[in-house]
């Protein structure tokens, strides 16, 4: 089946990668408090860096300077990876692979904002930071985990009924 | 929709695997087309209709809430 917009499947394993990293070092921080092996910074010129309007400046675009640090490393390798995971090809891309990719991207997106709509509601005060930085993610996580349950997990455990049945 | 895809499968003694190698998909999608748990696409439902040498009316039928 031909597909637009997806990246090919010799990514998939380079994706996977990037998430296992992400997902030690955020063990690592559990375990060790954020002390990451990654904890230094590089300073890169930017044309612009955001701190909010400035109602006296007179043009948008500013020389700046963009800190990136362990936190902003493993955010970008957090999506970057995830992104790789959820639009590369399966060795097999067909039409119904392609029907569950974009139900499972619906179901991320009601989940995430459903979660957030309640989260406004009910969490206040620096506890919606944290809320803040897992709504970043939430779509794509869940996207991922009903992709992988309904094209994996689930075909499996109907075999081994069926297979129980016979 | 109900198919007569195993009926069909099975008067030409071929797997779930040989006809998704034959169109390309993968077995998962023949097996779920055969259990009623996906719709195909008319192109993908022309296709397997062509390979058993039949119509798509011979292959495919609707059913009430469809």
């Amino acid at each position: 089946m031909k597909t637009k917009n997806l990246l090919p499947n010799s990514w998939r394993p380079f994706g996977w990668v990037l998430v296992i990293i992400v997902i030690l070092l955020q063990v690592w921080g559990i375990l060790f408090g954020e002390q990451y092996p990654l904890n230094f910074g590089i300073e890169i010129p930017l044309p612009y860096n955001f701190g909010g309007f400035d109602s006296g400046q007179k043009f948008f675009i500013i020389r700046g300077k963009l800190h990136l640090q362990a936190l902003e490393i493993i955010s970008l390798l957090m999506i970057t990876g995830l992104m790789i995971v959820g639009f590369s090809r399966l060795k097999i891309e067909d039409e119904r692979v392609a029907q569950i990719r974009l139900e499972s991207l619906q179901w991320g997106i009601y989940a995430n904002y459903l979660t957030l709509a309640l989260c406004i509601l009910l969490v206040y005060g620096g506890a919606f930071l944290a809320v803040m930085i897992y709504s970043m993610f939430m779509p794509l996580v869940i996207f991922l985990l009903r992709f992988y349950w309904l094209l994996l997990v689930a075909p499996a455990i109907e075999a081994k009924r069926e297979r129980n049945l016979a | 929709m109900k198919n007569r895809i195993r009926i069909e499968r099975a008067i030409l003694n071929i797997t779930q695997a040989d006809l998704a190698d034959r169109l390309a998909v993968s077995r998962q999608t023949i097996n779920a087309i055969e259990a009623g748990k996906y719709s195909p696409t008319l192109s993908l439902g022309m296709k397997i209709a062509r390979e058993f040498e039949k119509t798509v009316n011979e292959i495919f039928e609707l059913e009430e809430g469809d």
